[in-house]
């Protein structure tokens, strides 16, 4: 045991985590929205009906989606998580594996499927896909790998003998619906705020499928010949209520409850709860089918019309530019966020305000929040890190460290307190404890820094307004390729993404894993 | 995780920034912002590369609404700018720029063999390698008989639903809603909208994607650009390129310029980048590569690539043009829903 | 009655349990051994959680687990468990904490309520049903986790060092209550202790579980007389000084 470092280590630890992440989302908020002063009549819309009823429909949708994702995803990651299911990690992983991309990409891999010349289309598969409800469907289907992650890593975090207990007094049936499901609401919570949050600001899907929402109005004063930062940022006020709202509920639905028991075998493998059936593996099929048809139907057609072998000679050092700042963002956001995440998990001042500003800075549109980081970070005494990488580095934080830091807060949530009550009684220092308490939630890290890699790799529209001449990530040459490039060569490019992603999370978690202790 | 993965962690993530902002912007080079296609821009920035031995470190573009598009990005970066040249897909966005006093004139070269009618003659743009604007139609759903020949079939009532646009608020479709307010008025202009709109023409997100509704029969027909219209031709789409309008005000024609900016940090380079794009050998490359029509005389095309000589054109002036899509701004988005 | 005949159990390629054959009757049985031992494993295995690779599992009169296969699912063993953590469920109140096995039994809402009041009030916890864990004392959780295992009407009882984490006098209020409710239901009850003093206050019969195998079983006073193990010896030769009360 380490004799309890200073006083000041804590507060010290915790300050210099904050400043991470501070100094990543403030700048560019404060630029965003101080663009709105000095704008002229910026607030007229707001006198409009048409644009509350735009904001209302909006929210419809992006509730539908979070509904729908909620619904089939916590059965799903139950399933995944508790059942004894063959080619579970296989099954598993390729259900995730949709996630990996821009939403547009399986979007357009569906219209080539159910557009009316689509594989399996014709008149009425094109009229649903081109329709509030195909929205629907196309961003539950994006969307839905994060409930049912999010889900099993809340479920398999839960104290064993509250389980057990459970399933004893009930059967397994009723021990996952009234002990595992509430017991994990912290993690099913953050997968609800993350599906609604990018449901709502999500503006690739909306505008291929022709379904009007409000994010748009937002981008017609960024990405028009008209470009009007400080209207665009005063249409994103709204949106700083809808932030505080998710918050809200969250904290209703999740926040706030003791976690009475101890628990023994926790932590372990245990066995599932769920014996086999063959219907699961139906059921496991479907999930990885559902996020891998999309992909392989983008392949079929790019290898119909050719180019797929091409794409070695367009895709440059973009998947290494990808990596490098995804990695370096995703390292300083576990970082950051395994301290504030304990704090935020604690009720801790700090962690409960950075939250806060990092879950509005997750809220806005993407466009809105690169604009600032420009306004804030493109002069010349930080020249250094605006012209580099490093500016996709701050992007990525400023945009996702709510992730990290929330699915840390959600594991250690589930862990008791008086755990670490008795290391603080035997003299245990700050980062002794903070390895304690990450050690009783070891998923947490490695669910925080995939969480946080797979958005910043996935991440689109920030990285194509910030990235350094020369250096653009393979999202972007994705899209820039996209317009007019060979069919094959985005759809092979596509493929490539999902398998550096899959390759980069995999890394990471051999590298966080527990270990087996001697 | 143990201390030593902690360390480890920290130690990287420590040093990473230090190394990495070493690798930031250099004088090396040059860097170009182009809103051309990638697919197109990129291997002139090679041949470029090739034949000068300057590395160019290039930004571009998506599709009109997959980002706020590099035009934004070079005002949003005005406080301290980070390229030399904009290489522009029309020649309405450099005057956005020219207006916020973001250019440096540069009259090149190269560009005494381009009319003047496609440049400034102080040189703040010049344009070269030109798009037009065409209709693009599925041959399964359009007979021979039947095809559109004026952009005004968009909103025929016998096409009512079957016809689709890209959103008038971005891209090339911009351009084309200002020339026609330059050509005929705003009120004819909004008055042909407002008939597309209760003609329930199909808003796309973008070029590409009438070209993806087009070639995929989800309608009969569609405004694109020459560009787009090629690529589906070269996949082998059942499609037809209709120029409109040659019995009428003609079609519009969409050079591409490049325009050299003020604040650049690599002045020669930047010249000689502008220089090459401005040459022959450049319009030739778009001809073959990107079914560009050449603004020079003399500039061997491609068969599939119609010249623009033989093309009845719009009569425009561009920056007229631009004005208008600047005073359109509102109405086009109230009439998109927005 | 409770019975293993030759119960075999491994994890992880290690024998946990080693043909431990053991029978409790409408008695309450001690179950006592070094940490590490089996006796968690053992529990587990009765109530269905682990399944043994040989042997015979019997509760009831009934075949619940035999040849490696598990004949009867935990949920339908009717056996009742008081865990060491008490594992009481803090999103439910106590009410909640009772109610859960009663629904999963299909019984009817009236005679749910009428059982939860009965338990409630013999573990003297009237009018606490609407508390959650969280808002009770560690000896009404105690109490709290015994009523949730005795709502059920169990055909046998497991308790896992229920007093483990109690102080002295909460300790006496909770044997008070096994005390009595031994004498009132003639439960089959399997305890596990390290306490010989508890063992000596609630049982007749002590099973010493070592390595895995029983080494010897009998009352505190033959294990005493004849200890087959140093543990044994260690075990049996603490004074017992706690008798329960019986006019409780």
């Amino acid at each position: 045991m380490t004799a309890a470092g200073g006083k000041w280590q804590g507060p010290s630890v915790v300050a210099g985590a904050a400043a991470v992440i501070l100094i990543a989302v403030v700048p560019p908020l404060i630029a965003t929205f101080g663009q709105v002063i000095g704008a002229e009549d910026v607030l007229a819309p707001f006198a409009t009906a048409q644009l509350w009823l735009l904001f209302a429909r909006s929210l419809a949708l992006a509730g539908a989606v979070t509904a729908l994702s909620l619904v089939v995803g916590v059965p799903l990651g139950i399933l995944f998580a508790r059942a004894h299911l063959p080619l579970q990690r296989l099954l598993f992983a390729a259900h995730l594996s949709i996630l990996f991309l821009p939403p547009f990409l399986p979007t357009l891999g569906w219209f080539h499927v159910f557009g009316r010349d689509g594989y399996l289309g014709g008149p009425l598969s094109a009229a649903i896909l081109f329709s509030d409800v195909g929205l629907v469907l196309a961003l539950t289907n994006v969307l839905l790998p994060a409930v049912t992650g999010l889900t099993a890593i809340g479920a398999r975090g839960i104290d064993a003998s509250l389980e057990e207990a459970a399933r004893v007094a009930g059967g397994p049936w009723r021990a996952a619906a009234f002990v595992v499901v509430p017991t994990a609401a912290p993690a099913i919570a953050l997968a609800g705020v993350i599906v609604f949050a990018l449901a709502f600001s999500e503006l690739g899907v909306p505008m291929f499928l022709r379904v009007d929402v409000y994010p748009e109005l937002v981008f017609s004063r960024l990405g028009g010949m008209d470009f009007a930062p400080g209207e665009a940022a005063a249409l994103a006020l709204p949106l700083v209520v809808l932030a505080a709202a998710l918050l809200w509920i969250e904290q209703r639905l999740a926040g706030g409850r003791a976690v009475a028991a101890l628990g023994g075998g926790g932590l372990g493998v245990r066995a599932p709860l769920f014996a086999f059936r063959p219907w699961m593996l139906g059921v496991g099929l479907i999930a990885a089918s559902i996020s891998l048809a999309p992909i392989a139907a983008l392949l079929v057609h790019g290898a119909e019309r050719g180019g797929l072998l091409e794409a070695g000679r367009w895709i440059g050092a973009a998947p290494v530019n990808s990596l490098l700042a995804s990695s370096l963002a995703a390292t300083f956001m576990v970082m950051a966020g395994a301290i504030l995440g304990v704090s935020l998990a604690r009720q801790g001042v700090v962690g409960v305000w950075l939250d806060r500003i990092a879950v509005l800075a997750f809220v806005l549109p993407a466009a809105i929040l690169g604009v600032g980081i420009a306004y804030a970070w493109n002069r010349p005494a930080t020249n250094w890190l605006y012209a580099s990488v490093l500016v996709l580095v701050v992007a990525y934080v400023a945009r996702y460290s709510a992730l990290a830091t929330r699915t840390v807060a959600a594991a250690v949530a589930q862990t008791p307190r008086s755990l670490d009550d008795a290391a603080r009684t035997v003299g245990a220092g700050y980062f002794d404890r903070l390895r304690l308490q990450l050690g009783m939630a070891p998923q947490a890290l490695i669910g925080a820094f995939a969480l946080a890699l797979v958005f910043s790799l996935r991440d689109l529209e920030t990285a194509v307004l910030l990235y350094p001449p020369g250096g653009e990530p393979l999202t972007a040459r994705i899209f820039t390729l996209e317009a007019n490039g060979p069919a094959g060569v985005v759809s092979a490019l596509a493929a490539l993404h999902m398998l550096i992603t899959f390759m980069a999370v995999g890394l990471a978690w051999f590298a966080l894993r527990p270990r087996a202790s001697a | 995780m143990n201390r030593r993965h902690l360390l480890a962690l920290s130690g990287a993530a420590a040093a990473a920034p230090l190394g990495l902002a070493g690798c930031s912007q250099s004088t090396q080079g040059v860097v170009a912002y182009t809103s051309v296609d990638q697919v197109f821009s990129e291997p002139v920035f090679q041949a470029f590369e090739r034949q000068s031995g300057i590395r160019v470190r290039a930004v571009y573009d998506t599709e009109e609404t997959k980002s706020t598009g590099v035009l934004n990005r070079l005002i949003a970066e005005a406080q301290n700018p980070q390229a030399d040249v904009f290489w522009s897909g029309d020649p309405v966005r450099p005057f956005q720029l020219i207006r916020r006093n973001l250019v440096e004139p540069y009259v090149s070269p190269q560009s005494t063999g381009l009319p003047d009618a496609f440049k400034a003659a102080d040189g703040t743009w010049t344009g070269f390698a030109a798009r037009a604007r065409v209709l693009l139609a599925n041959r399964k759903r359009v007979s021979d008989a039947d095809m559109p020949r004026s952009i005004r079939d968009l909103a025929a009532p016998g096409w009512r639903g079957q016809t689709a646009m890209a959103n008038p608020l971005f891209g090339t479709t911009t351009m084309h809603v200002g020339a026609l307010a330059a050509a005929w008025g705003e009120a004819a202009m909004r008055s042909f909208l407002t008939d597309l709109k209760t003609n329930g023409v199909r808003i796309s997100s973008s070029n590409g994607e009438v070209k993806r509704l087009v070639v995929a029969g989800e309608v009969a027909f569609g405004l694109t650009d020459t560009d787009d219209a090629n690529e589906a031709l070269k996949d082998g789409a059942n499609v037809a390129v209709i120029y409109p309008d040659q019995d009428d005000f003609g079609a519009l024609v969409i050079p591409t310029s490049v325009v050299m900016l003020r604040g650049a940090k690599r002045t020669e380079a930047a010249r000689a980048l502008v220089d090459y794009l401005l040459s022959a050998d450049v319009e030739r490359q778009m001809a073959e590569s990107a079914a560009h029509m050449p603004l020079r005389p003399g500039v061997p095309t491609p068969a599939n690539v119609r010249p623009v000589s033989d093309l009845h054109a719009m009569q425009v002036d561009y920056a007229q043009v631009s004005d208008q899509i600047e005073a359109q701004q509102d109405w086009l988005r109230r009439w998109g829903g927005l | 009655m409770i019975e293993m005949r030759d119960v075999t159990v491994r994890l992880g390629g290690k024998t946990i349990l080693d043909r431990v054959s053991l029978s409790v009757g409408d008695e309450v049985v001690a179950l006592a051994g070094p940490s590490g031992c089996g006796k968690t494993t053992l529990l587990r295995v009765l109530l269905g959680l682990e399944t043994p690779v040989d042997g015979e599992v019997w509760i009831g009169g009934q075949s619940v687990s035999a040849q490696g296969r598990l004949l009867v699912a935990p949920e339908h063993r009717n056996i009742a468990m008081v865990f060491q953590d008490l594992a009481l469920w803090p999103h439910l109140t106590a009410h909640g904490n009772l109610a859960f096995g009663l629904r999963a039994r299909r019984v009817s809402k009236d005679e749910r309520e009428r059982r939860i009041a009965t338990a409630l009030a013999w573990v003297g916890l009237d009018g606490k049903g609407d508390k959650r864990p969280g808002q009770l004392s560690g000896g009404e959780r105690q109490r709290v986790a015994i009523a949730r295992a005795l709502v059920l009407d169990p055909h046998a009882l497991l308790l896992d060092e229920p007093f483990a984490s109690l102080d002295i006098l909460l300790k006496h209020e909770i044997l008070n209550l096994l005390a009595r409710l031994f004498a009132e239901r003639r439960l089959p009850t399997l305890c596990v202790t390290h306490d010989p003093r508890d063992a000596a206050a609630l049982a007749k019969r002590v099973i010493v579980l070592e390595r895995g195998r029983i080494v010897q079983e009998g009352t505190l006073g033959e294990l005493a007389e004849a200890s087959a193990t140093p543990f044994v010896r260690a075990f049996a030769g603490v004074n017992r000084t706690f008798v329960p009360d019986q006019s409780a």
